[in-house]
């Protein structure tokens, strides 16, 4: 009979199990929150009378190798995040991290005086204080009652 | 499964008390590298304080946990735009007996967690001179 050897090739049904490992394997990440972020880093941003506040998640990223910029309503987070050379040559069991440059500008809903910005970075979280221009901050104003 | 011989598997099911619960953990990336003398896990756990930082071994199982908590940056200012969530971090391996258990060492830098598992004198390339026949 004619029928093309490969439909009774072991392979096949290897590979269909292991297709459903990989499937069983997909669920079973549902309990574990594993980030997805396309654009990187992700930021988060705080606000409150005086300043704006822009947190990212950096590991892994020094201080010299941080590059921040802004103008009066937007910041700019440049960076590179190297592997060290002895990591470049070895051997990997599992490579989950990332490397390269990275560059994000964000636009900010407040104006914000340039010259005042601050930025601090600590256990691989960055944060960026921006205070708001003079104009933006909310004042209390007197109201005489006649 | 290349990785079998020296990980044997990653731990999915974690039967600890804190998973009764119900919480969620972040499962923290991790780069594991092998050399000569010891295998080397990196693990991208920014934001966590050095105290906060968990790391069992029971049974063959290296289990890592860090609890954090979401610093604001001010006490008064309110979130505004969230992009990524902050949570406790979770990750468990099973360790191979090559694996000298009592001289794990660890640190913590720039949000990366560095563990050191060293290998067994045993099992550590040695050279071994062969006198050849003559």
């Amino acid at each position: 009979m004619l029928v093309p050897k490969r439909f009774f090739d072991d392979s096949l049904l290897n590979e269909f199990f292991s297709l459903s490992n990989s499937l069983s394997k997909l669920f079973d990440d549902f309990n574990e929150i594993i980030p997805t972020h396309r654009t990187y880093p992700a930021v988060n941003m705080y606000e409150d009378n005086d300043n704006i506040y822009v947190t990212a998640e950096i590991p892994g990223v020094e201080e010299k190798d941080i590059k921040i910029s802004a103008t009066n309503n937007s910041l700019t987070i440049e960076g590179k995040h190297e592997q060290k050379k002895e990591e470049k040559n070895a051997s990997y069991y599992l490579q989950e991290r990332s490397y390269g440059s990275f560059s994000r500008t964000i636009s900010l809903n407040k104006k914000v005086d340039i010259n005042k910005i601050k930025a601090k970075l600590k256990n691989g979280l960055l944060t960026v204080t921006l205070p708001k221009a003079e104009e933006e901050k909310a004042k209390a104003i007197e109201v005489k009652v006649e | 499964m290349e990785n079998k011989d020296i990980i044997k598997s990653e731990q999915k099911k974690i039967s600890s008390p804190e998973s009764t619960k119900g919480k969620k953990f972040f499962k923290p990336v991790v780069d594991i590298i092998e050399n000569a003398n010891e295998i080397v896990m990196n693990f991208e756990i920014p934001g966590v304080d050095k105290n906060k930082m968990n790391i069992d071994i029971e049974d063959d199982v290296l289990t890592l946990t860090a609890d954090i908590e979401e610093q604001r940056p001010n006490e008064n200012a309110n979130l505004i735009y969230r992009e990524y969530r902050i949570g406790a971090y979770k990750r468990a391996f099973t360790l191979v007996d090559t694996i000298d258990k009592n001289k794990i060492t660890a640190k913590y830098k720039n949000g990366i967690l560095t563990l050191i598992l060293p290998k067994k004198e045993e099992i550590k390339p040695k050279e071994i001179k062969i006198e050849f026949e003559k």
